[in-house]
């Protein structure tokens, strides 16, 4: 009896907690990744992973869980937790998968594959930081949390929309030089 | 700048069908574009992967307090309690009809617990219910003296005054070692004509009750022609019984929240509410 009124309380609490974070409020994750934290790094722990493993896997989960949810595509119809927890399950399947294969190949052959894909990134996020907080922030709403130009102005606090629009192509146009500054086009692109 | 338009569009997949392949077609046909193609989509995914690491950063700072060393060890205590409720639903005590004078009153409260369980699987979270049953002396029986673990017994529904009645007692007019309790001596009992309502939307109570503004609500899939509601009038006080085949539950009033009914086992009680049934048909 005092579990149902347990469970709708907490079903209220989801539904307010997903939407929250659909509306890009980072809180919000935060309280969900303290809240799953210990069922979700069990299910790597108990499966051949460390601790760290576990970690990494459950924030990864919680990113694409972000961004799905951002992107207003996500009806969930179980529970958040099962959705995550499902999330969880197929990262830490193809990391096993990845170290699976990684130990049957040989190690030089896999090397030389994708060495610099991982340095362009770090190069981006070089370039990220020399443009500074707002910019940052405006070009990483844009892109990864889809934010509508709406969302930017209110969240960056800019006056309207066109001051969004305005900002973002500035800083995209900026950061372009950047990147392309440090790098000269062959090297980037080879 | 239109190419940069289209540039953005393409990678954010927003492009129509016809779009995308007018777009494909001009770049096979166009190096220089598709090579800027390439480095946007290079920077794009930058940016959202320094997003995630940022976002990652972020909840690394959460504090979590590692478990997980004592984790594989420790996993069917935290399966056990996370929060414990337990509330008294049903507390009655009777009378021997013919005992003597000095026969002691037993109290049964029957405590159920339930404890809120909250397993690894994250599709789940059971009830487990341990209904035990403790006996007390009548001395006691104002304040139970017996508690479990992790139970908490709400006073005033442990208590010997609340609204119930001892249906024997109308028959043995007897005097009672329970002062308290103020039996009628013209008890009378009546089909309840408090509103009922039947709801069997509810898939996750099958035989359920609540009070809602004076209204009894019974969830399940209760057949409408063969419940009955039985209120036994004493001093002030009207317990409602209710009869489901064959089974009498006790309803409990002041119950606003959705619970589970369970059927009244004391043997002497149900005879004694079967005669009452039968009386007043």
């Amino acid at each position: 009896m005092a579990l149902r009124v347990f469970k709708s309380v907490s079903q209220i609490n989801e539904i307010e907690i997903f939407e929250r974070i659909r509306n890009g409020d980072e809180k919000a994750l935060e309280i969900i990744y303290k809240k799953y934290y210990r069922m979700m790094t069990k299910l790597v722990v108990t499966n051949s992973g460390t601790e760290e493993e576990a970690r990494d896997v459950y924030q990864d989960a919680l990113v694409v869980f972000w961004q799905k949810a951002r992107s207003g595509n996500l009806v969930l119809t179980s529970k958040m937790s099962t959705y995550i927890y499902s999330i969880c399950q197929n990262l830490w399947r193809k990391e096993l998968e990845r170290k699976k294969r990684l130990s049957n190949e040989e190690k030089d052959s896999s090397e030389s594959m994708d060495m610099d894909k991982p340095e362009r990134e770090k190069i981006i996020a070089r370039c990220l930081e020399q443009l500074g907080d707002t910019c940052r922030k405006v070009l990483m709403y844009y892109y990864f949390d889809e934010m509508s130009m709406q969302e930017i102005a209110d969240k960056m606090g800019f006056a309207n929309t066109d001051t969004a629009k305005t900002k973002k192509y500035k800083c995209k146009q900026k950061l372009d030089e950047l990147v392309k500054a440090q790098y000269s086009e062959q090297d980037f692109l080879d | 700048m239109e190419n940069f338009e289209l540039i953005e569009k393409y990678i954010s997949g927003k492009m129509t069908d016809a779009e995308k392949l007018a777009f494909e077609t001009q770049l096979n046909a166009d190096p220089t574009l598709k090579s800027e193609l390439t480095l946007q989509e290079t920077i794009v995914s930058g940016i959202k992967k320094a997003r995630a690491a940022e976002l990652k950063t972020m909840l690394s700072q959460v504090p979590v307090g590692s478990m997980l060393s004592a984790g594989v060890a420790t996993t069917k205590i935290v399966a056990g309690v996370i929060a414990t409720t337990a509330v008294v639903t049903v507390s009655y005590f009777y009378f021997k009809p013919a005992s003597p004078v000095a026969s002691p009153t037993e109290v049964k409260t029957k405590i159920l617990e339930n404890k809120k369980t909250e397993r690894p699987q994250p599709e789940v979270t059971i009830t487990t219910t341990e209904p035990e049953k403790i006996v007390v002396p009548a001395a006691a029986a104002s304040t139970p003296s017996v508690k479990p673990k992790n139970t908490k017994v709400s006073p005033a529904k442990a208590t010997p005054k609340i609204n119930v009645l001892d249906p024997t007692d109308e028959l043995t007019t007897s005097p009672t070692a329970a002062g308290k309790t103020e039996i009628a001596d013209h008890m009378t009992v009546a089909v309840s004509h408090i509103a009922v309502e039947i709801n069997n939307s509810e898939k996750t109570y099958s035989f359920h009750y609540q009070f809602q503004n004076g209204r009894l609500i019974l969830y399940g899939e209760f057949d409408a022609t063969l419940y009955e509601i039985l209120e036994i009038h004493g001093n002030g006080s009207h317990p409602l019984f209710l009869y489901y085949k064959n089974n009498y539950y006790l309803l409990d009033e002041k119950q606003t929240t959705v619970t589970p009914l369970s059927a009244i086992q004391n043997a002497q009680l149900v005879q004694k509410l079967k005669e009452y049934r039968s009386k007043q048909n």
